[in-house]
């Protein structure tokens, strides 16, 4: 019996060799940082364990229900988990001047950690553990400035968060009373019981958080602005991409015909935040504070593809998060570049054409793919989101969806005016006088690079395209 | 001995809920916002383990002892911001805190 139960646990932790790699190379980062303080060194160090990791990585064809149905591994998380690696090893590139690195690397390990879990977990435990891990790394990471205002953005993310994970395990206790299990996927929301909607709505709250949904969403204008950029980088990709995988398994246990009112209010909040992104990031002047409510603004969009069910919702989703990980990866990158300059404003770029064209013409690609334009990638992935909602409407003439559609069709056209305000200002203001700002060589290639990508994904999209088709068997 | 009737577990526990979250909406020191989280939390546990009377598996309690391990190092993050925020503006009141804005 006993060598039985130990013989499938060796067996299931076979699948969570990527997970073991990551943990045992954060934990030497940190032993190494200890010995060698050197920046480089650390950076050197989390290359390799993020890349090493990789080399354990495999694709799980058939989903796999791990450790008494607490872990689930299919083909949608088994991707996503190479994405997140291969996404976040581009940070070491990242123009920061940081104290401490060794420890900032191994907090960016944590988060990375704390997110392959969530996205994986079926049991309120590792639900709990997860989003706890990605939050507390969270607040520490936000305070790596070690500033004053950064203090500050760090106290507000933690209590925001505070609360809401509070709230989120009084949920998951009335859940477990009620539904006599803590595996989600044992539960079955079902009965129209008042507790049962009580606990369900707390339970939500704590994942929405994550992914900065409206009214959630307000600790990320001050995180992202005070944050690390390179930590905003990851910050604003992988737990986002990870929570909205948890809230698709949440809501799917969720019987709509008995709770009837959970659809309509997933469509209500999505549109506030599309609305509050939006026509917050007009009044912006802070680039990385404008970045950050164009992504909240996102968050709603992506939310949108949780509503769809089937293979045209789990194709929608991963195509806007693919392209969503590739703009923020960017314009991160130039943020952080332009950051270590001293140009944080977007009145700062004033004039800059006449000195730097080529980095204007970067810009200007990326905050197009931003707003969803041809000939970039991020039109692509609007497309196949708006199709998708479109013809989810047309299938169950849903009226949610169709407004849906539309605030998110007319959130594009405001999104006009305020991604391009620092091309507005690189291009048309003058400056009186213009700041000395040179990049070298290697940045100059990196950018071109990493914004190119943008333009090829839409003219060449086989490549992501056959990895959407693995997903054609999932359960979205 | 008698047992106690689930109800009145589940009675307190909504108390403490709602103590809680009355200190986090009034208090304006952070400190006492934290307290406000951990009574929470607590309300949570209470519950967990009320539950876990009846479940021959006793999931609830496991749980409990996670989220108590978790709570103390939320708390230590708490206050090691806290203490930096106090260095800095000479005051823990979040009502100050105000120097990001639109």
């Amino acid at each position: 019996m006993l060598k039985e139960q130990l013989g499938q646990i060796i067996e299931h932790l076979t699948y969570l060799r990527l997970e073991a790699a990551l943990i045992v190379g954060a934990t030497l980062l940190l032993v190494v940082g200890l010995i060698n303080k050197k920046n480089l060194v650390a950076r050197i160090g989390f290359a390799v364990v993020v890349v090493g990791s990789l080399f354990f990585a495999g694709f799980n064809e058939e989903t796999q229900w791990l450790f008494t149905k607490s872990i689930v591994t299919g083909p949608m998380e088994s991707v996503l988990k190479m994405l997140f690696l291969a996404f976040s090893v581009w940070i070491v590139f990242y123009a920061e001047a940081e104290k401490r690195t060794s420890e900032f690397y191994f907090l960016i390990l944590s988060i990375l950690i704390g997110s392959i879990f969530m996205m994986s977990a079926n049991h309120l435990l590792v639900i709990y553990i997860a989003l706890e891990l990605t939050s507390f790394t969270g607040y520490v990471i936000t305070n790596f400035n070690f500033q004053k205002r950064s203090f500050e953005a760090g106290i507000k993310y933690l209590l925001f968060g505070g609360v809401s994970s509070a709230v989120t395990l009084y949920g998951f206790s009335i859940i477990y009373g009620m539904g006599g299990s803590l595996t989600i996927s044992e539960l079955y929301f079902n009965e129209a019981n008042p507790f049962l909607a009580i606990g369900l709505l707390s339970m939500l709250a704590g994942i929405l958080f994550k992914v900065s949904i409206f009214p959630f969403h307000i600790w990320t204008p001050s995180t992202y602005q005070e944050a690390p950029t390179d930590a905003v980088a990851v910050l604003s990709v992988v737990p986002k991409i990870a929570g909205f995988v948890l809230l698709n398994r949440v809501i799917s246990i969720i019987d709509m015909n008995v709770f009837g009112w959970v659809q309509p209010l997933l469509v209500v909040i999505g549109v506030a935040t599309i609305a509050v992104g939006t026509l917050g990031a007009l009044g912006q002047t802070n680039v990385k504070r404008l970045f950050a409510y164009g992504a909240i603004a996102h968050s709603g969009l992506l939310l949108a593809c949780l509503l769809i069910d089937g293979k045209m919702g789990a194709t929608a989703f991963f195509w806007y998060a693919m392209i969503y990980a590739i703009m923020n990866l960017v314009m991160f990158y130039l943020a952080s570049l332009y950051e270590s300059q001293g140009v944080t404003d977007t009145t700062g770029f004033a004039g800059l054409v006449k000195t730097q064209p080529w980095w204007g013409a970067l810009i200007v690609v990326v905050m197009i793919a931003q707003i969803g334009l041809p000939p970039t990638a991020g039109f692509t992935a609007k497309f196949y989101l708006f199709s998708a909602l479109w013809e989810a409407y047309v299938s169950l003439s849903d009226n949610y969806l169709l407004t849906y559609l539309i605030v998110g069709v007319v959130s594009v056209i405001f999104s006009l005016f305020y991604y391009l305000k620092i091309p507005y200002s690189f291009f048309i203001h003058s400056a009186q006088k213009l700041p000395q700002i040179k990049f070298d060589a290697f940045s100059f290639l990196l950018a071109t690079i990493l914004s190119m990508l943008l333009l090829w994904f839409f003219f060449s999209p086989e490549l992501l395209n056959n990895i959407v088709v693995k997903f054609s068997s999932i359960d979205w | 001995m008698m047992a106690i009737p689930l109800i009145y577990y589940l009675l307190l526990s909504a108390f403490i809920f709602c103590v809680g979250l009355a200190i986090i909406l009034i208090k304006k020191n952070g400190v006492f916002v934290l307290l406000g989280i951990e009574l929470i939390l607590n309300a949570a546990n209470l519950n967990l383990v009320a539950f876990s009377k009846f479940d021959p598996t006793l999931d609830g309690q496991v749980f409990a002892v996670f989220s108590v391990v978790l709570a103390a190092a939320e708390a230590a993050i708490a206050l090691a911001i806290l203490l930096n925020i106090y260095k800095q503006y000479r005051s823990t009141n979040l009502d100050e805190l105000n120097q990001l804005k639109n």
